[in-house]
């Protein structure tokens, strides 16, 4: 499988039910690039299903397609008879995605996931600074697009902003910048880009 | 029963009485000013009398008082009596015997004339300018003389002199009439009746053509002695004092007696008694004050026999006599009598007291004196703020004092009115309490509240004041204004807490007066400092409050370091300040906790992502890991990693759930390694973010870095303890 942060769990059991030492999960990705030409993954982070704290720290990432002047993901998570509970983030600095056909100052990718009685997930705190998308300047300062924005990009495919993949009760999946290489001919999928993305899940 | 002269006496006497006529002064006499008649006890009294008859063959008859002439003041009657008609109605004047003038007026008040006989009558009031006194050698005698207008063949004169009638010849006549009629028997010769005051001189005369015989009037005394006659005429003079009522007096002439019948003639005249004094008929009856003196009171002229002279009709004044109180007298204090007696309807005297008087006066008569009265008081009707309530300080005497007087119908203030007044709040914006002697008995009349005071400030305070009986009052409006704050007062002093929990319960702080009493409207910031700082410690939270109703409650404060006997110091602009009692602050037990969690803060120090994992139960020193990222603008990226966990404690978090404290050593980006202190706070709920109540995250690094305890935008905090 050549996406490196969707994370699907499926969940087929109601809330109340998981909240006995449930198990969680949780995973960080700083950038992946999936082409004909590139496949890679930066600062990739997972939750033991235990609970627990990961990190990893990027100084810097200089790809052909992506470039990060610093990146920080995390993942932590914890199980009690009460709740469980898992978070992750993904904060980057100075991103510049296809030469400059997508530029942030900073993002930052945020879920939380619980099971407290009843299940559930967000992902506040999810947002970009100074985003500009093909020369087009999205909101100013903080700017979070509504889920799952898409933006055509001519000659390229398209992006989605603020990508939000639930699953289950309590799982979710926030990709801040997912682009979809197309063919400009046959509008066939030639390949993928995540920027920023963060999962939690409390059960599967 | 008939009276009988013979001629030879009435000759006699004419030859004796009748003076020479002519030896007149035209020069008026000098009349004094009117005396105030003092007359004996008695009234009208028949003083001096003369007359005679006889033939003349001259124009005037005249006859003097031989041998004594009468008193000064008296009043003289004198009726002519000739042959002829009124038409030569004689003028009457007087002088001494021996010529010299005198002065006195006569009027002609009656006359009457029936077949060549006529009668006329003169009086005059007050006869002065004469010697009193008994003159045997008869040149100071007084003479009265008519002179006709035309010689008369026969006639002659009968004069009398009265004490006790009215000297002013207005008041002095009253009533008259005449009358005349032929007879040939036994005929009564009645003038007509007239009405007379009491105390009155009724005087009647009569005269005949006919020298027969005559019955007088009963209940009269008859003048000089009997009926005159002469030859050719007979006459007589009555006189009575009579009570009040009419007078008729009837002769009988026997004309019976002369084949040729006769003629008659009569007159009657009323003369009233000088009003000797006043008399306070009604007197003046006890009275409340300032009220009218009811029934009204009368004040009448009578004379010495004390009749009233209904005649009079002068002015009678009334003032106040003894005057124990100082009163004014009011009303209509001058008026006219009516029919002697004058009626003073509306007087008044304005001041409390017993034993007054009254004294009447007028221009002749003498005063009098009323008996003595009160005025009593009015009874208390109401009460009244004598002295309203003035605004005055919070808490202090409420200066001058106030005073309620209670008083009566028209205002004025009842001095013996005796009863406890008590004095309350009315109305109270400010909630205070009113304190003082509150219940006061008065004197005079008066209550006088020395110390009253009220507690709290407030604008437009009333007072009301009650008294068993009478109508409460009500005070003008006054305020009560705050006393200015002095001093700062830890009312709610702080208790031993926690290193790094807030001081519970709250710290509070009151701006109060002098007196001890919290200023509400003190509005000026309050802050708290660490006094003694055993620990070291530093105090956090706000610790500059505004306060509200005075008092400034501090709700997060927490010292961050153990220690026994801190003090905190209140202080604020212009107020003394205050220290607290010591208290003690003890390190927090280890948290015997693991907390987990990661998600978002966004400090002044730029977005900031974290997430960690430390276990409490674990150490020291802890298992666990902590990463910190933040950024700041176009700053690059700091991180912040713990390296070693060696504290970990708990604490309630004020807001609800539990923050978990560690402290350790971190290496920023890679590099420094420095000592943090983190603390993340569970609120008890998954799942943080502007949607719910937000869990919070905050770390310090000594020396550079510090995002204080922030609440989350995202992700969440699990304290599993």
């Amino acid at each position: 499988m050549n996406r490196v942060t969707r994370v699907v769990v499926a969940l087929s059991l109601v809330a109340g039910a998981l909240h006995a030492q449930t198990p969680v999960s949780g995973q960080a990705l700083g950038a992946a690039v999936r082409t004909p030409a590139t496949n890679l993954q930066s600062g990739q982070v997972t939750l033991p299903s235990g609970g627990g704290f990961v990190s990893a720290d990027v100084d810097a990432l200089s790809a052909l397609e992506v470039s990060v002047d610093a990146l920080t993901t995390m993942t932590s998570g914890a199980m009690d008879t009460q709740a469980s509970t898992a978070q992750s983030t993904a904060h980057l600095e100075n991103v510049n995605v296809l030469n400059g056909l997508i530029t942030a100052e900073t993002v930052i990718a945020v879920t939380s996931s619980w099971v407290s009685g009843t299940a559930g997930w967000n992902a506040e705190g999810s947002s970009f600074t100074n985003l500009v998308v093909n020369g087009v300047p999205l909101g100013s300062g903080d700017y979070l697009p509504a889920p799952n924005t898409r933006v055509d990009l001519p000659g390229v495919g398209y992006v989605v902003l603020n990508e939000q993949v639930p699953s289950g009760a309590s799982g979710i999946t926030v990709n801040m910048i997912h682009i979809v290489l197309q063919d400009t001919l046959t509008g066939l999928t030639t390949g993928e880009i995540v920027v920023a993305s963060a999962s939690s899940s409390v059960g599967n | 029963m008939s009276k009988r002269i013979t001629f030879a006496v009435l000759a006699g006497l004419l030859a004796v009485t009748l003076l020479p006529a002519g030896c007149r002064d035209s020069v008026s006499p000098e009349r004094r000013a009117p005396e105030f008649a003092v007359a004996a006890a008695s009234g009208i009294a028949l003083d001096q009398q003369n007359g005679g008859l006889g033939p003349t063959a001259s124009t005037v008859i005249k006859k003097g008082f031989n041998p004594t002439n009468p008193r000064l003041g008296s009043a003289i009657i004198a009726t002519f009596f000739w042959l002829g008609s009124t038409d030569i109605i004689p003028a009457v004047t007087d002088h001494l015997a021996d010529g010299t003038p005198v002065g006195n007026t006569y009027t002609l008040v009656a006359s009457v004339t029936a077949d060549n006989i006529a009668m006329a009558t003169f009086v005059a009031t007050n006869v002065q300018n004469f010697p009193e006194g008994t003159f045997p050698s008869g040149e100071k005698i007084l003479v009265v003389e008519g002179t006709f207008s035309a010689p008369i063949v026969d006639g002659g004169i009968l004069i009398s002199s009265y004490t006790g009638v009215d000297p002013v010849f207005q008041r002095a006549l009253g009533m008259q009439a005449s009358a005349s009629g032929f007879g040939t028997t036994p005929t009564v010769a009645d003038p007509g009746a007239i009405p007379v005051n009491a105390g009155a001189l009724a005087y009647g005369v009569t005269m005949a053509n006919r020298v027969v015989g005559l019955t007088t009037p009963a209940n009269f005394t008859t003048l000089n002695g009997g009926p005159m006659a002469n030859t050719v005429l007979k006459t007589d003079g009555e006189f009575s004092v009579q009570a009040s009522g009419s007078v008729d007096p009837q002769w009988t002439w026997f004309f019976d007696q002369d084949p040729r019948g006769g003629t008659w003639l009569a007159s009657v005249l009323a003369l009233n008694p000088a009003p000797t004094h006043l008399v306070f008929t009604v007197q003046p009856s006890n009275t409340t004050v300032g009220s009218t003196i009811s029934p009204a009171v009368q004040v009448a002229a009578q004379d010495d026999a004390g009749n009233t002279v209904t005649g009079f009709t002068d002015d009678i004044t009334i003032v106040l006599g003894t005057n124990p109180s100082g009163g004014t007298l009011s009303g209509t204090t001058t008026v006219g009598a009516v029919n002697g007696v004058a009626t003073f309807s509306n007087l008044s005297i304005d001041k409390v007291g017993n034993g007054y008087t009254l004294v009447a006066t007028a221009t002749e008569p003498r005063g009098a004196i009323s008996a003595p009265f009160n005025i009593t008081p009015r009874p208390a009707t109401h009460l009244v703020f004598s002295v309203q309530p003035s605004n005055a300080v919070a808490g202090s005497t409420i200066s001058p004092a106030v005073q309620v007087a209670a008083q009566d119908d028209a205002g004025g203030t009842v001095a013996d009115f005796g009863s406890q007044i008590t004095i309350a709040l009315g109305t109270n914006p400010g909630g205070g309490t009113l304190a003082g002697t509150t219940t006061v008995t008065p004197v005079n009349g008066v209550a006088t509240f020395p110390n009253l005071s009220i507690d709290r400030a407030g604008n437009g305070y009333r007072l009301v004041a009650n008294a068993t009986g009478l109508t409460g009052a009500t005070s003008a409006l006054f305020n009560i204004t705050p006393r200015p704050a002095t001093h700062l007062v830890f009312t709610v002093q702080p208790s031993n807490a926690v290193a790094g929990s807030a001081i519970s319960p709250a710290v509070k702080v009151a701006a109060q007066d002098d007196a001890g009493g919290t200023v509400a409207s003190f509005g000026n910031p309050i802050t708290i400092t660490l006094g003694t700082n055993p620990g070291g410690g530093t105090l956090s939270g706000t610790t500059t409050v505004t306060p509200v109703n005075g008092v400034a409650t501090f709700s997060n404060l927490s010292i961050d370091k153990a220690g026994n006997g801190y003090t905190l110091v209140a202080s604020a602009t212009a107020l003394t300040s205050a220290a607290s009692a010591p208290f003690n602050v003890t390190a927090p037990p280890q948290a015997q906790a693991q907390v987990s969690g990661g998600g978002r803060i966004d400090p002044a120090i730029g977005k900031t992502t974290f997430g960690f994992n430390v276990d409490g139960r674990s150490g020291p020193p802890f298992q666990g890991d902590m990463q910190v990222v933040y950024h700041g603008g176009t700053s690059a990226m700091t991180r912040i990693h713990s390296l070693v966990i060696d504290g970990v404690t708990s604490s309630p978090d004020p807001r609800g759930g539990v923050c978990i404290t560690w402290t350790g050593s971190a290496r920023i980006n890679n590099s420094d390694q420095r000592r943090f202190t983190a603390t993340a706070c569970d609120n008890g709920q998954p799942g943080s973010g502007p949607k719910a109540r937000t869990d919070r995250f905050g770390i310090s690094v000594d020396g550079s870095i510090n995002t204080g305890l922030t609440d989350m935008k995202g992700g969440n905090t699990q304290v599993r303890q």
